[in-house]
């Protein structure tokens, strides 16, 4: 069998909590706490707020244009890792709440996401056993068997 | 939805009816140490203000803390929220819906912090999504944490307890709104 399990071990360092202010986006602002708090890699925990419009895109490559004001953000999740340059990359998936009630989601595009009124932030921060020296450093491989603790067959 | 050459349509920058903040995003750190964050199943039939500020004391000993939930799963019952609209009076960019009771809902995910609230007791902020009783159908928004209480199943949620700032609701110049933002320890509510 081909496909490995990657298995990263470490532990969980610092927890930021963050108010976003109107106009910021969504997800350099998440990357530009990590720059500045020295996060390489972080678990997002908790977000919820309002944006101005969402801009988000699905799994087929189609983007979708959310207008507000505002749209809410009722699900998050998402983590920051960095890219070969040591640069904080934020992947941030929502769930939207939509003026007329509707329900969409999907992944948050950089740049597109201004907060509305205030965005509530929690990051964990992820410190890998390993030196990191790019998104998956210190990854160790391993047939599924051996994951899970049992016998290599 | 497109714009010219293809591209994505932009998301606008809004103005607010205030003078514009410097500070553009505020932060509180802390250390995580494990016995201040855990998973913690809420009690069914408690307004969900009380419900997480319990679960909050029962990690300090009875102190008063500010704390950030990832909701896991479980149910709100009733469950009262309501969604953004437009001010009319014109004097914030945006407001509230009338509250909308969605009855008891299974819940599938949200947030929640726990902070202290202008008139100084604790206040709960919460987002969630969750599905309505008969048909599935799925809903979201603010939750109006007075009104509404865990449901019958309880509600899971993982707890985060800050030490070393406060989550106070506060004044905001530049939206017209009162919003929680971290600041520097002066004590809480008893």
């Amino acid at each position: 069998m081909s496909e490995e399990v990657k298995l990263v071990s470490g532990r969980t360092g610092r927890t930021v909590y963050a108010r976003v202010h109107p106009n910021e986006d969504l997800v350099q602002a998440v990357e530009k706490i990590c720059l500045r708090e020295g996060l390489s890699q972080c678990f997002l925990r908790a977000g919820l707020g309002s944006l101005t419009d969402a801009c988000v895109a699905f799994s087929s490559g189609s983007i979708k244009v959310v207008r507000g004001p505002a749209v809410e953000v009722i699900g998050m999740s998402g983590m920051v890792e960095a890219d070969e340059a040591g640069n904080p990359v934020a992947v941030l998936h929502g769930v939207l709440a939509e003026p007329n009630g509707t329900i969409s989601g999907g992944r948050f595009l950089p740049g597109q996401n201004p907060v509305c009124v205030t965005f509530e932030i929690v990051l964990e921060e992820w410190l890998p056993d390993a030196v990191p020296a790019g998104p998956l450093a210190g990854a160790h491989s391993a047939p599924v068997s051996d994951a899970m603790g049992g016998a290599r067959a | 939805m497109r714009g010219p050459g293809g591209l994505p349509a932009a998301s606008r920058l809004l103005r607010q009816p205030g003078p514009v903040a410097r500070d553009r995003i505020t932060l509180g750190m802390d250390i995580c140490e494990d016995v201040r964050s855990g998973l913690v199943r809420l009690v069914p039939g408690t307004p969900l203000v009380e419900a997480f500020g319990a679960a909050m004391r029962a990690a300090t000993g009875g102190e008063w803390r500010p704390a950030a939930f990832e909701i896991l799963s479980g149910g709100f019952e009733p469950c009262i929220y309501c969604l953004a609209a437009p001010d009319p009076g014109g004097e914030r960019v945006v407001t509230y819906t009338p509250m909308t009771n969605a009855g008891a809902v299974r819940a599938f995910g949200g947030s929640a912090t726990l902070g202290i609230g202008a008139d100084g007791a604790p206040l709960l902020h919460c987002h969630a999504w969750f599905a309505e009783p008969h048909e599935g159908r799925v809903f979201g928004g603010h939750l109006d944490t007075f009104a509404s209480r865990i449901g019958g199943e309880g509600l899971r949620v993982r707890m985060m307890v800050f030490d070393s700032f406060d989550i106070r609701q506060l004044p905001d110049a530049e939206t017209n709104h009162t919003v929680f933002r971290p600041l520097e320890r002066s004590g809480g509510v008893q």
